[in-house]
């Protein structure tokens, strides 16, 4: 009874601290918010003038102030380009604020610190933070990479990052999606390093590179790209295949039309997408007996590439066969 | 007098064992919730979720809606689901046998055309009349098939399903714009997610704009205020807490993802149940842990997904007691499972509490104090020993209900109004005595039916809360979405 008697009292001394702390504490915040809201309020016609290029913003403000100004300045920083979003930075760059933070997310010992700190410097976007940044990618925790591969986009992705994001994506460190959006930032710039990963002994690291060049390469990368076709690992071939139906010609189609009787239905698919894309005519023959024989994705894939080549030949079999996804494909073609 | 004895003495100290059972799994799930909810806060504020859907190379995600008789809220419903923030998705609604005008004003209010759609076979489900697609938009299709419930529906929604995940959406609930964005996080951070859950939330009280919840207030119903509550708990507190342990059993049907390929692989949903969603996830991990290849399943706590709840006993009842009955149905269907070491957490811990706390709790905690009672009257319990033991209970019910509260207050503050977390406070000093008992009655009345084999799953009033434009969302009456 006794020791049920202590459990009682400590109960109720914890529900009252933790009732009263919940209600005082939405009372303080409620007050917060006003407050900050009368700030905003306040800086916003001098913020505007200085984004438009005028006066410069005020100095000698208290805490609060300059806290509510900087997070103003940051939130304008991810809508804006050119001359304001620069005039930003350089105002991030006098006050400290981008040593600050590049020390944090140095040093920090604390998760949240160090992804703040990286996600601070992309919304800022001083090209100063790059190396912070690129060092950032190899943190121990995978929210700092994650937010260090976003800043790193919102930088534009400098070419040096080019190499350390592509480890960064092969090696699994930040999420699959987001590395390859960074790389992607980087845009023509980062093709040397990404061409020369082509031959690189890890496959993943060939399928990257090879993809990514699909999206930012051109006609030139098709022969190099093309030998992917024949790498011994099925997601090399397979964005070989869907990087030649966007930067490949004519010349590709054979190849693609080998690859299309790949071994795994994944490759498969993609050289029928990559073949619709390329309008290869020589490929419909093969591209039918796939919409009516192969694999759901496959088919599907096969008769979509089809109705783009040859919408004729696509509709006249749909009605002779009734395939399913070829049916698909005319009723979506009809509607335009 | 001596085996009465040992009945009053062996009924007592198995309640209390299962009291402290059970109140320190929740005090450990709170603990751990604190830890998990503020990561989960601090990943989403500073994370690169919006960077990442940029991406070109982010997986598809077809969003399936089971719809039967939702003619009064499915064009609204429909509407804020194309509005969803997310790149590459497509809409599937699966009507079915609609017997009012669901179709017709589907029909009309996307301008609706047959059209023929490939399916596949992997999920059994009864025949489907006739494909539709959206003469405006081509990414959303309407089937229109023969009436078969909504696992059985679902299961036609995956057959048409274009892209790897799958995302099920109760007809009747409004999911927020960049819930599909934030629920997918988990599948582009980790590649061993194979399904991810989002919280639910109470739409009663809030005001809806076309199809958007844009102003969040507690409800009126004093009803439907126990149940935030109650929400709370299951959601924050208990779904992030089984997360820990990857031994999550339950994603909410109103809004679950799910890798396609998964669901294929184990045969669709189970059409005999209306609890689908547990079932499919308990037959996910059984599945995935047997082929021994690492998987997670994960409860997002952001994405939210609005439900309106029962605001009447009467509809209230029903509704509990359909859900423990599905409860029931699937750990009797998986009882080969429960406490067996070859199905890893699930088959120690996932099972085991499900049976004992979820299952049979309800009847120890209806049975329970009325033993204890007369155990006192008998004379084999000192009066200080209950009467402290009652303030125990009490005062830790309202200790984990204000602690789930805190979580939400200190993590989300959804509630805006400063009078409304005065409520909540209030209703969790109350909620233990009254509501929580009837809760347990319900329940225990449903695993009495289980046992007389009575199955059937009563009339599921569902009414729609799309439609709504502006203003209060009126009382209804529908299944809504299991917070257990």
């Amino acid at each position: 009874v006794r020791v049920l008697l202590a459990i009682v009292l400590v109960l109720s001394i914890v529900n009252a601290v933790v009732l009263f702390a919940l209600a005082s504490r939405r009372l303080r915040l409620s007050r917060h918010d006003r407050r900050q809201a009368a700030i905003e309020k306040r800086f916003r016609p001098r913020v505007h003038e200085f984004l438009g290029g005028g006066s410069d913003l005020p100095l000698g403000l208290r805490r609060s102030e300059e806290g509510v100004l900087a997070e103003m300045l940051r939130r304008y920083a991810r809508l804006l380009q050119g001359s304001s979003r620069r005039r930003i930075a350089e105002y991030f760059v006098r006050r400290g604020t981008v040593s600050r933070e590049m020390s944090i997310l140095a040093s920090s010992k604390r998760t949240w610190r160090r992804a703040r700190a990286a996600h601070v410097l992309g919304d800022i976007g001083s090209q100063i933070a790059t190396p912070a940044l690129i060092a950032a990618l190899t943190d121990t925790r995978p929210d700092v990479r994650a937010t260090a591969v976003r800043s790193l986009g919102k930088l534009g992705s400098p070419p040096e990052a080019t190499e350390a994001l592509i480890g960064a994506v092969t090696d699994r460190r930040v999420p699959d999606a987001l590395g390859r959006w960074g790389l992607l930032q980087t845009g023509t710039r980062g093709l040397p390093v990404m061409r020369s990963l082509l031959v690189a002994s890890r496959p993943d690291e060939r399928a990257t590179a090879t993809q990514l060049i699909g999206f930012v390469g051109d006609a030139s990368d098709a022969t190099s790209v093309e030998r992917g076709l024949h790498d011994g690992s099925a997601s090399v071939r397979r964005e070989s295949a869907l990087a030649l139906g966007r930067i490949g010609g004519e010349g590709d189609v054979a190849a693609l039309m080998v690859t299309l009787d790949d071994q795994v239905p994944v490759v498969r698919a993609a050289a029928a997408v990559a073949l619709g894309r390329l309008r290869a005519p020589a490929s419909t023959t093969s591209l039918l007996s796939h919409a009516r024989t192969d694999q759901f994705e496959v088919a599907r894939a096969a008769a979509v590439a089809l109705f783009e080549i040859d919408p004729v030949l696509a509709t006249d079999t749909a009605a002779a066969t009734e395939n399913a996804h070829l049916l698909e494909v005319l009723d979506l073609g009809r509607l335009g | 007098v001596s085996a009465l004895r040992l009945f009053f003495v062996v009924s007592g100290v198995g309640t209390i064992v299962y009291f402290a059972a059970i109140n320190t799994i929740y005090l450990v799930f709170t603990l751990m919730a604190w830890r998990s909810l503020s990561t989960s806060v601090s990943r989403h504020t500073y994370g690169a979720i919006e960077e990442a859907f940029e991406s070109p190379f982010i997986p598809g995600i077809t969003v399936i809606v089971p719809a039967y008789n939702e003619s009064a809220g499915i064009v609204e419903s429909v509407k804020s689901l194309i509005g969803l923030h997310y790149p590459l998705h497509e809409i599937v609604v699966v009507n079915d046998g609609s017997t009012d005008e669901t179709l017709d004003r589907l029909r009309v209010g996307f301008d609706l055309v047959p059209a023929h759609r490939a399916m596949r076979g992997a999920a059994a489900c009864r025949p489907v009349r006739q494909t539709y697609v959206s003469r405006q938009n081509h990414d959303l299709w309407v089937l229109d098939k023969e009436n078969g419930g909504k696992a059985d529906a679902l299961n036609a929604g995956v057959n048409a399903a274009r892209h790897p995940y799958i995302c099920a959406v109760d007809a009747d609930t409004i999911i927020e714009p960049d819930a599909l964005l934030d629920v997918a996080a988990p599948i582009l951070e980790d590649p061993e997610v194979v399904a991810t859950g989002g919280i639910v939330r109470i739409a009663n009280g809030c005001t809806i704009d076309h199809g958007r919840v844009v102003d969040v207030r507690l409800p009126t119903s004093r009803l439907a205020v126990l149940q935030v509550l109650e929400y709370f708990r299951a959601f924050l507190v208990g779904r992030v807490g089984w997360t820990q342990f990857n031994t999550l059993l339950i994603i909410s049907g109103a809004f679950g993802l799910f890798r396609r390929e998964v669901v294929e692989e184990v045969g669709g949903y189970w059409t005999e149940t209306v609890c689908e969603d547990m079932e499919l996830v308990v037959r996910m991990h059984r599945h995935l842990h047997s082929r021994g290849a690492p998987y997670r399943i994960a409860f997002v706590p952001d994405p939210v997904c609005w439900t309106e709840v029962p605001e009447d006993l009467r509809t209230l009842s029903g509704q509990r007691r359909r859900w423990q009955r599905g409860l029931g149905q699937t750990l009797w269907r998986h009882r080969g499972a429960t406490a067996n070491p070859r199905c890893g957490t699930l088959g120690l811990l996932g099972m085991p509490y499900f049976v004992i706390f979820e299952f049979l709790g309800p009847v120890i905690e209806i049975l329970g104090p009325p033993v204890t009672l007369v155990a006192l009257l008998l004379g084999y319990l000192s009066l200080f020993f209950f009467l402290a033991l009652l303030a125990v209970a009490y005062l830790l019910g309202i200790a984990l209900t204000v602690a789930a509260l805190a979580l939400e207050e200190f993590n989300f503050r959804r509630y805006r109004q400063g009078r409304d977390i005065l409520r909540l406070l209030a209703y969790a000093i109350v909620e233990n005595i009254g509501y929580r008992q009837l809760n347990d009655l319900w329940r225990m009345l449903a695993v009495v039916d289980l046992l007389r084999r009575r199955t059937s799953w009563g009339a599921q009033r569902r009414r729609g809360i799309g439609r709504v434009v502006t203003g209060r969302t009126r009382k209804s009456a529908h299944s809504g979405a299991r917070p257990t």
